[in-house]
């Protein structure tokens, strides 16, 4: 049987989630003017891997039954099928639940314009797919998927078994030959065995504590960029951990109590101390002395405390002067809680905020200082916080960072982590042999922050939210309380997750304030291994994609206003794109109010969800609108601006064609970047819009092309692209250039299309690099193959380039001999791996990455690819950074130009 | 034997102390006790005590030399200065003449009585004290009854379970303390009493020094001489090491059994200790003949009721090691917070660090928890209390032992984590003895591992914990002892003092003594 041709598939899950069928058929793009390949076409190939979908082992796929049905399935006899899907961590005070979910969620699988693109059969493509998993990593392969991390309080254990049922994650057999088999961690697994058993008819596998905890932090620690961070006087700083370069380090674990493990490597590790007094003694002691109900409230009224009224200080005792003979300050705490005796005054008089503090001070500064002697015993440098005490709560961060820093004279380094609750309880699941998460590099996870359902101070609850719908009910409901949601909540599970199931501070205002999911800083990991770093990178491990650092107060303020200020719009063109029902302005709503939140959230808290790039503020809209099931709202205008260009461009190509080879090289690159000003991304390109028809903006555009650009390195990009003046052929031809395209429309059209004819026509192969989901008006992978079949129409090379590329599959080309075949270049479209406007090369589809090899020009056009990421990145080939600068701060500030100047960057690569 | 002695202040401390408190509410002195003689409300003190103090955060620790006044010492001494000396006539007015002792002083028509009292050779502080008549012929009756307020008053002010230390021929050392919050009421007795002439100077170390160094100048018009604190606490171990019989003491290795695993929350029958200490006593006879001679005086008795059960370490520094083997040694002092030194040498010393939970923690925590006001009351609490319904135990999360990992099933894992559940906060509140001990607990426990870490940076085998927090707590200290001897594996020890609070104040009264003086001398050449 044949594992040849295209397909499309579509998974149909049994409720247990097993895998069971596959629905092939030949590739129907829904674009209109795509070429619609043949019907018949009934020999599904091997599968291409997608960044959001799941990964399947196709190996070995046969169809089943007879090749005359319409929706033969497919057997998958390499696909492993039990998955398990949870691992918990059950300590003294929460239940810490990872769980994995193997389907793309509903909102973005249900897309019905998105399919798998036609790229040419090549054989390194296959060595991006699954066998190649395989092999490389010799064990099981990684499954892509998503994490989710949620918690519960350990005394409502109910909860979390009712969460667990209503996501069937138990139905799922755990890996191994056993049956219903859980992997749980924590003191609470042996207490709370059997009730698993009744309610879940599961086993409980127990698996070490420390282990765990050794495991989860190597694991994040490796394949989560920002995961570790220090934080220094109210100042949070993302440490890149080089992992040649992690052990040994001293883990120290807060949950009730305090583990210090000293870690040396993956499973070698030792408990080497602990303290007593951990985080239930801050919780039990803090309930008994300020009657709070919960533990974030106890943090949060710390806030308000002084706890000068209840610490003995070195001044009290100094009468006020500092006891600088051995560096003690007089407002060094002597004894804590020392005020509080000789004053016969009963408890209810002290402030219960400043009893908050001090406790909250003599714990962390405790654990700090334990945790600095153990380092000092065993020489150890780094110390990382696990566990579910800091919670994000920069005050306990502070302290402890002070503590270790004074006592170890700024030899150790305090470090936390954002998944730091999860530690075991990941542990627990990478315990699990199937997964092959021990093999995940920071390149393969995506960490997502959706919306889940707000809190409304206790007020209102809900069911469990398990689809789109509920979701939106939710922020309804929320909304109509007339709070104002502030912040996302993460996960999506009201009563459990984001509080953890700790009942909702009484916000001072009555909003949702983000303490409350700065308890978790944790998203969904999405987990996608068939992201890889991208070859060509000169350097990875000094590589940023981000140009502009939003660290900087200023510069972060502006880009979010402008996000803000441009919400509107966008709302009503994605309401718009969908029909504009009043299903959908509903959604429309929601996707608002959820987007206003994750600003709100960032302008508060610009770290909370790790590194803030303005790559990583762009691409959470797109997320944020794909959340919401708004998939292409761009869609029309991309299509309509499309076909106009299309218009156009056979004049052009016969424009182009009557010049010489060097003028036509520049009347190409102008073309670039004129037509790079169409671009639905800038607020000022939207403004020109609504002034002028597509053609207009074209033409004047480019007329204002006047050489010297601001950047302009065409000279020498010229003289690389030289030919022999007699013959006209290139004297250093590429073998192959990698066109990363930016929007649609003219841009692609009448600019990119006509560059890479020419380029096809000193015989280099080119690929069109294409986002894999769409981005505001850019065009996506899934779009490219019907504009190249359209602008193929209009000229023979690109008709045979494509041809041979495989792009036209339907187009029986009998001109096109054998010979003809082999010489003529491939134009070929791949898909990047990314639904961003910019592009992050740590994390491209294998796909790019395997197309690397042969590549010698790499071109990066427009701003989101070229500007605002990438401006200063290195490659180790030729590389064309091509854009036309649509907003006067940036070319302020990195050409030190103005809006609508250009920039031609051309950086050979370095002859070593 | 000069090992114990650190003569060199490196750095300053906080050693703040804890001790024994008094009712809160202390009433103003009756004029009528405004008496010139006897009427002291310092017990046991003459005018040629000698005094130290350490005035920490929560206690004033003091601690007075009472001498014995010999014809030798009476012979006139060529160039006494006069600061730091005290004679009771001196406080009770400028003008009365110091005794013949105190050549410097202009008169010396008190000297006479003194030598009456002083050489009839009594040893028996106790007979000195009721028996001392007075100077200025106050009748009979009413002398009786001002005694009777006098010691009233005393047992208001000062905690005195403190027992005195007798040194042969020379004199006895008392060892007092009251809160520092009482410290303006303290200088207003001390100078309706006339305790302490008007310029002479104390000897002082802790913070209050420095802080309440213009009170006792204006109130009492004293000069405090300050002395350093980490050298006044150093000095003061090594002294009350060496001097007092049976000061130090340590756990016998094996008094809780644990094998493998720590069980720190065993409780040790009477019955065991008891042989274990005849054990002891046996091996250690050579140290006994020695100190034979102040053995009844002294009154094993109230030893026996501080710290009991323990095998006394006599003849302390021999005991642990000899001077070569003795250094470094860490002392952990425990007072309001925590300072730690380390001592690597007789004359070098260096604090290491500290923790803020320390006595005061303790005490404010169970006072803010309880009913209890003071610290006797807390312990009394503690003891009965039961902290299994407060503490998360290793047990109660893992069901047993945590085996793997060494750690028993009595072992706290969590100080106050059992309450992190909800509805139990009402119940604990009914518990006051669990919350002492569980706030007890905790404290020591996070002592003790601290103390162990730098034990363990420091390379030393021999931890002296000090401070008043221990005083009276046997629940501390045994352990503290186990955990030393679990987690070292038998390598690290934990010594205790029985005068614990009052090292500092020992060191302080020291520092200030002039050799010149033959009263001094008395002292100082103990030492």
């Amino acid at each position: 049987m044949h594992t040849d041709g295209f397909f499309r598939c579509i998974v149909y899950q049994s409720c247990n989630w097993r895998l069971t069928k596959f629905e092939t058929r030949l590739l129907p793009t829904t674009m209109s003017s795509s070429p619609r390949p043949s019907e018949d076409g009934e020999e599904p190939v091997s599968s291409r891997t997608s960044p959001i979908r799941p990964l399947l082992d196709l190996s070995g796929a046969a169809i089943q039954g007879s090749r005359e049905d319409k929706n033969p399935s497919i057997v998958l006899p390499n696909q492993s099928e039990e998955i398990s899907h949870f691992a918990v961590d059950l300590g003294g005070s929460l239940i810490k639940l990872v769980y994995f979910s193997r389907r793309a969620d509903r909102e973005t699988t249900n897309s019905g314009n998105r399919a798998l693109s036609p790229v040419r059969k090549l054989d390194h493509l296959k060595r991006g797919g699954f066998e190649a998993e395989l092999r490389r990593y010799g064990g099981f392969p990684i499954l892509g998927g998503r994490l989710h991390f949620v918690k519960f309080e350990t005394s409502k254990v109910n909860d979390c078994l009712d969460f667990i049922q209503s996501k069937r994650l138990h139905l799922c057999k755990a890996g191994g030959a056993k049956d219903g088999v859980i992997k749980a961690t924590g003191g609470g697994a042996f207490k709370f065995a059997d009730m698993f058993k009744e309610r879940l008819g599961a086993t409980i596998d127990k698996e070490d504590e420390m282990g765990c905890l050794v495991a989860g932090a190597n694991f994040l620690l490796r394949a989560i960029r920002d995961e570790a961070f220090t934080h220094l006087e109210g100042e949070k700083k993302f440490v890149q951990i080089d992992h040649n370069d992690l052990y040994p380090y001293l883990l120290v674990n807060i949950g009730s109590g305090v583990s210090m493990i000293k870690v040396d490597g993956d499973g070698q590790y030792e408990r080497v101390s602990g303290t007593n007094v951990g985080g239930g003694t801050f919780w039990g002691l803090g309930r008994l002395l300020t009657k709070s109900k919960s533990f974030d409230e106890l943090l949060e009224i710390s806030q308000g405390g002084d706890n000068s009224a209840i610490d003995m200080l070195v001044g009290d005792i100094y009468g006020g002067l500092d006891y600088s003979k051995i560096g003690l300050s007089a407002s060094t705490i002597a004894s804590s809680f020392g005020k509080v005796i000789g004053q016969d005054k009963p408890l209810s008089e002290y402030r219960r905020e400043d009893i908050a503090l001090s406790l909250l001070r003599m714990i962390s500064y405790n654990i700090g200082q334990v945790a600095y002697l153990n380092a000092l015993r065993y020489g150890l440098k780094r110390i990382f916080f696990g566990g579910f005490f800091i919670r994000g709560h920069a005050y306990t961060m502070d302290t402890m960072s002070f503590a270790i820093r004074y006592w170890s004279k700024g030899e150790a380094q305090a470090m936390f982590l954002r998944h730091e609750g999860f530690l075991g309880a990941l542990g627990a699941f990478l315990n699990y042999d199937k997964h092959g998460l021990s093999n995940l590099t920071a390149h393969q996870c995506v960490e997502r922050f959706p919306m889940g359902a707000p809190y409304a101070r206790g007020e209102v609850y809900g069911p469990p939210i398990r689809d789109l719908n509920g979701k939106i009910t939710w922020m309804d409901k929320f909304v109509s309380k007339g709070n104002e949601i502030t912040a996302p909540v993460p996960t999506s599970y009201p009563g459990t997750t984001g509080l953890g199931g700790f009942e909702r501070p009484l916000a001072r205002s009555c909003s949702l304030r983000s303490d409350a999911s700065a308890a978790l800083n944790v998203g969904v990991l999405h987990l996608v291994p068939s992201l890889e770093p991208f070859p060509l990178l000169a350097d990875i491990q000094s590589y940023e994609p981000n140009t502009v650092d939003l660290s900087d107060q200023s510069e972060r303020e502006y880009w979010l206003k402008i996000l803000s200020s441009n919400l509107s719009d966008l709302v009503e063109k994605a309401v718009a794109s969908e029909g504009g029902t009043p299903d959908v302005i509903r959604r429309g709503d929601a996707f608002a109010r959820a987007f206003k939140a994750h600003l709100a959230r960032l302008r508060e808290e610009p770290a909370a969800y790790g590194q803030l790039g303005l790559a990583n503020l762009l691409e959470m809209r797109e997320e944020c609108l794909r959340e919401f099931h708004f998939q292409d709202v761009y869609l029309a205008i991309k299509q309509r601006e499309n076909e106009a260009s299309m218009v156009v461009l056979p004049d052009l190509l016969a424009e182009l064609d009557s010049l010489e080879p060097s003028a036509r090289l520049l009347a190409l690159i102008e073309g670039v970047l004129a037509a790079n000003i169409f671009d639905w991304g800038s607020r000022a390109c939207v403004e020109l819009y609504r002034s002028g028809t597509i053609l207009e903006i074209y033409r004047m555009s480019r007329n204002k092309m006047r050489r010297p650009w601001r950047v302009d390195d065409f000279d020498s990009f010229c003289d690389r692209m030289r030919v022999n003046e007699i013959t006209g052929i290139p004297l250093k031809p590429h073998k192959r250039a990698l066109l990363f395209v930016d929007n649609s429309g003219a841009d692609i059209v009448l600019g990119m299309i006509p560059l890479a004819r020419e380029l096809l026509m000193r015989g280099t192969e080119v690929v069109l690099v294409a986002n894999s989901l769409p981005t505001i008006n850019d065009v996506t992978a899934v779009e490219l193959p019907s504009i190249i079949a359209a602008a193929a129409k209009h000229c023979e090379i690109l008709r045979k380039a494509a041809t041979a590329g495989g792009l036209l599959v339907d187009v029986v080309d009998d001109d096109l001999t054998e010979k003809d075949q082999a010489e003529v270049p491939f134009l070929t479209v791949v898909e990047n791996g990314c639904g961003s406007p910019c592009i992050d090369f740590r994390q491209v589809s294998s796909e790019l990455a395997s197309l690397a090899d042969d590549t010698d020009l790499v071109v990066l056009e427009g701003m989101g690819r070229a500007l605002h990421t990438n401006f200063n990145a290195k490659f180790k080939c030729d590389v064309l950074k091509l854009a036309m600068v649509k907003n006067q701060r940036l070319a302020e500030q990195i050409i030190n130009g103005s809006i609508y100047d250009c920039v031609c960057r051309f950086e050979p690569k370095e002859q070593s | 034997m000069t090992s114990w002695k650190a003569r060199v202040p490196a750095a300053l401390v906080v050693p703040n102390s804890l001790g024994d408190s008094l009712p809160l509410h202390m009433t103003p002195p009756p004029d009528s006790l405004v008496s010139p003689v006897d009427s002291s409300f310092l017990e046991g003190a003459s005018s040629l005590a000698r005094f130290g103090l350490d005035i920490g955060g929560t206690l004033c620790k003091v601690v007075f030399f009472e001498p014995i006044i010999t014809a030798e010492i009476q012979a006139p001494a060529p160039s006494e200065t006069p600061k730091s000396r005290f004679s009771r006539e001196s406080f009770e007015d400028d003008n009365v003449v110091a005794p013949s002792v105190e050549p410097d002083d202009a008169s010396n028509s008190n000297g006479s009585h003194e030598n009456e009292i002083w050489s009839d050779g009594k040893k028996d502080f106790s007979m000195f004290k009721s028996s001392k008549p007075t100077p200025k012929g106050v009748n009979k009756g009413g002398e009786r009854s001002k005694r009777e307020h006098s010691r009233q008053l005393d047992r208001k002010m000062w905690n005195s379970s403190h027992d005195p230390v007798h040194i042969p021929g020379r004199g006895t050392l008392y060892f007092k303390c009251f809160e520092t919050w009482k410290m303006e009421e303290f200088l207003a007795l001390t100078k309706e009493h006339s305790l302490v002439k008007k310029g002479r100077a104390l000897g002082a170390t802790g913070g209050g020094a420095r802080k309440f160094k213009d009170h006792f100048e204006q109130i009492a018009g004293l000069q405090l001489e300050r002395a350093d604190e980490l050298y006044s606490l150093v000095r003061g171990i090594d002294f009350l090491a060496r001097h007092a019989h049976q000061e130090s003491f340590e756990y016998p290795a094996g008094s809780f059994r644990g094998g493998a695993i720590q069980r720190p929350l065993k409780e040790i029958s009477d019955d065991e200790y008891e042989l274990q200490a005849e054990r002891r006593a046996s091996s250690s006879t050579s140290s006994q003949d020695r100190s034979k001679s102040n053995e009844d005086m002294n009154g094993t008795e109230a030893l026996r009721r501080v710290v009991k059960g323990p095998v006394l370490a006599t003849s302390d520094i021999e005991r642990l090691g000899g001077p070569q083997d003795l250094y470094p040694y860490l002392v952990v002092n425990i007072g309001s917070g925590v300072s730690i030194l380390r001592v690597d040498a007789a004359e070098r010393f260096e604090r290491v660090g500290g923790t803020s939970l320390g006595g005061s923690t303790f005490l404010g925590l169970t006072s803010a928890l309880t009913n209890c006001t003071t610290f006797e009351e807390a312990i009394n609490l503690a003891r009965e209390g039961d902290s299994t319904q407060i503490d998360m135990l290793v047990g109660d999360i893992y069901g047993g032992d945590y085996t793997e990992m060494g750690l028993a099933a009595t072992t706290v894992a969590s100080s106050f984590g059992k309450l992190v559940q909800p509805g139990r906060r009402e119940a604990a509140m009914q518990t006051p003895q669990h919350l002492s001990k569980a706030v007890l607990l905790m404290v020591t426990n996070n002592i003790g591992s601290i103390a162990m870490l730098h034990a363990r940076a420091a390379g030393v085998h021999q931890i002296m914990f000090t401070g008043s927090f221990l005083h009276e707590n046997e629940l501390a200290m045994r352990l503290l002892a186990v955990a030393m001897e679990f987690w070292s594996k038998g390598n690290i020890k934990a010594v205790f003092l029985r005068h614990e609070g009052h090292a500092g104040a020992m060191g302080a009264l020291l520092s200030t003594l002039d050799p010149l003086n033959p009263i001094d001398k008395l002292l100082l050449d103990a030492s």
